[in-house]
């Protein structure tokens, strides 16, 4: 490994670190705003211009909140959980491509993505499976009922969904016979978006991303009416403020992963028509990419304010008796309509 | 029969320069990830260094295996014990990516660490199994029962290893990267071993049926 392999390969991590922190704060911001527009208020305005350093404002009255752990909650697993959260929703855009071609820096020619695998769609998967952790251990370890039971409905939401974000997937992968998402990416050319040719799996994978990320309709883990805060009850200052983080972090890789498997990822159509230069065809690429993941940011919050929370009985019901039979349609239906076209 | 002793040793020591040029496609083993990482095809990475990452990923991660798999089985609490056999799944999925099997290793952190332990941990929250201080007896009969069994299973291990490293053939080693794809394995599934792989899932399904009809509790 060279040294200047190893600096490229630091210096995107960072990058992405630092866009997808620098995204959380405003997109916290964005939600407020969001929030109230549709119950026709006017939001945060007080701090900075329009109001736009207010989430700069919270994170310090946050820092400098004196940071509460129950005396008889397991101390160590407590400071571990929100890490543990924050780690895998940060660790699931490594896979991610932005751009269709490689661009030249410092005389070598580097691919838009982190690491470019080959069981790309696995990968996502796989880190999905692995963040109910985060929530899990912190409802056990503070030692609450309240954070206790958040935590329980968490992980038997999560493994409910992931059955039918899991099988919705497989019809995107029979379609374009790789799991690789930069394969996925360049099978979607022109209109040919996967949300065209797979309608109800984009429909049932986009609910299950709902449900992954905890965000309303299905924020049963908090759910503030009945579990005071759920999992994150017994958490202050820098140890709440990273769940937050990670709630919103999951938010834009959720979006960033639906935007690449079912809106064309990077893909511009009609743009090899315009006849532009390399250098400005994959900054339009890279626009592309950060303007679809940008509407489905949208889409998330405006789905919060517009739908109520499901009661935990009917979230089951939705998952196993709808969603799961719906994902299992869509992959036969696939396979019929694959066997015949070919 | 000429015995060939190949001790072990992860398997991307040995490239070849035509694995090199191509492992932009296909791994995420630590020794590639320059190219991976940057996406350049033409760096060539001194063979010597390259054996001290691999070896230095394998030491590391057979390390935390073995640590986490003894804590496993000597914490009291249940919790602590199942979150330590997270760990160990992931240690090993870890071994596995050195091994090229990125495939395996995936499919590792998705069934064991992301839906087993996720359904264990589940059941220990909802029996709420706190620190009940175990009094633990002392069982003489059994330990001696325990280790002869251990010693004897250890023994069959050691065995199966000293004979398959002995039939171990090099040509295996040199293709690793590309066995281990989801690709070269669906081939495997689908074509070669179609039979036993759709027998295992015929015998899956008749378990989930019997689970579904067991749960339902409608006996007289």
């Amino acid at each position: 490994m060279d040294a200047v392999g190893v600096l490229i390969a630091l210096l995107k991590i960072v990058v992405l670190f630092a866009v997808v922190l620098l995204t959380v704060a405003e997109l916290v911001y964005f939600e407020r705003k969001i929030s109230a527009w549709i119950q026709n208020r006017i939001g945060p305005n007080r701090v900075g211009p329009a109001g736009l350093l207010q989430p700069y404002a919270d994170v310090l009255k946050l820092l400098m909140k004196e940071d509460v752990v129950p005396a008889a909650a397991n101390r160590f697993l407590h400071a571990l959980a929100p890490v543990v959260s924050i780690s895998i929703a940060l660790a699931a855009l490594a896979v991610v491509p932005i751009a269709g071609s490689p661009v030249t820096l410092f005389g070598r020619s580097v691919i838009p993505v982190i690491a470019d695998i080959d069981v790309g769609v696995l990968y996502i998967l796989a880190l999905s499976s692995m963040g109910v952790y985060g929530l899990t251990i912190g409802g056990w370890a503070s030692n609450n009922k309240y954070s206790l039971l958040g935590g329980l409905r968490s992980s038997a939401q999560m493994i409910s969904y992931e059955l039918s974000m899991g099988l919705s997937l497989i019809g995107v992968v029979m379609i374009t016979g790789s799991l690789r998402l930069d394969e996925i990416v360049r099978h979607q050319a022109g209109w040919m978006w996967n949300i065209v040719l797979q309608p109800i799996g984009f429909v049932t994978f986009l609910i299950a991303a709902f449900a992954e990320t905890n965000r309303l309709p299905f924020d049963l883990p908090e759910a503030e009416h009945e579990l005071v805060g759920g999992y994150h009850t017994e958490y202050s200052s820098f140890k709440f403020a990273l769940f937050y983080l990670a709630e919103y972090a999951n938010m834009i890789t959720a979006s960033a992963v639906i935007a690449t498997l079912y809106l064309g990822g990077w893909q511009v159509p009609g743009l090899s028509r315009l006849g532009l230069s390399t250098g400005a065809e994959i900054a339009m690429q890279i626009g592309a990419f950060l303007a679809k993941t940008a509407a489905m940011l949208f889409f998330f919050q405006w789905v919060r304010w517009s739908i109520p929370r499901f009661r935990y009985d009917q979230l089951m019901n939705l998952g196993w008796k709808v969603m799961f039979p719906a994902a299992l349609a869509n992959i036969v239906l696939t396979a019929l309509v694959l066997l015949f076209v070919e | 029969m000429k015995r060939k002793r190949i001790a072990y040793r992860p398997v991307g020591d040995d490239f070849s320069p035509m694995l090199i040029s191509t492992s932009y496609d296909m791994s995420l083993f630590p020794g590639h990830t320059s190219s991976i990482l940057t996406g350049t095809t033409r760096s060539i990475i001194p063979p010597a260094r390259l054996v001290t990452f691999s070896t230095l990923v394998f030491l590391v991660s057979s390390a935390t295996a073995v640590v986490t798999g003894i804590l496993v089985i000597t914490r009291s609490s249940a919790l602590h014990s199942a979150l330590f056999l997270i760990l160990n799944f992931l240690a090993l999925a870890v071994l596995y990516l050195s091994l090229q099997a990125q495939f395996i290793a995936v499919i590792q952190v998705i069934v064991y660490a992301g839906a087993i332990m996720v359904l264990v941990l589940f059941v220990i929250m909802l029996l709420n199994l706190r620190e009940e201080n175990h009094r633990c007896r002392s069982f003489p009969r059994r330990h001696l029962a325990g280790i002869l069994l251990g010693a004897g299973i250890l023994l069959i291990f050691v065995q199966a290893i000293i004979a398959a490293s002995v039939s171990y053939p090099s040509s295996l080693a040199r293709n690793a990267a590309e066995i281990g794809t989801s690709s070269a394995i669906g081939d495997l599934l689908y074509r070669s071993f179609v039979f036993p792989f759709e027998m295992a899932s015929i015998l899956l399904l008749a378990a989930i049926v019997g689970a579904v009809v067991l749960a339902k509790k409608r006996f007289p």
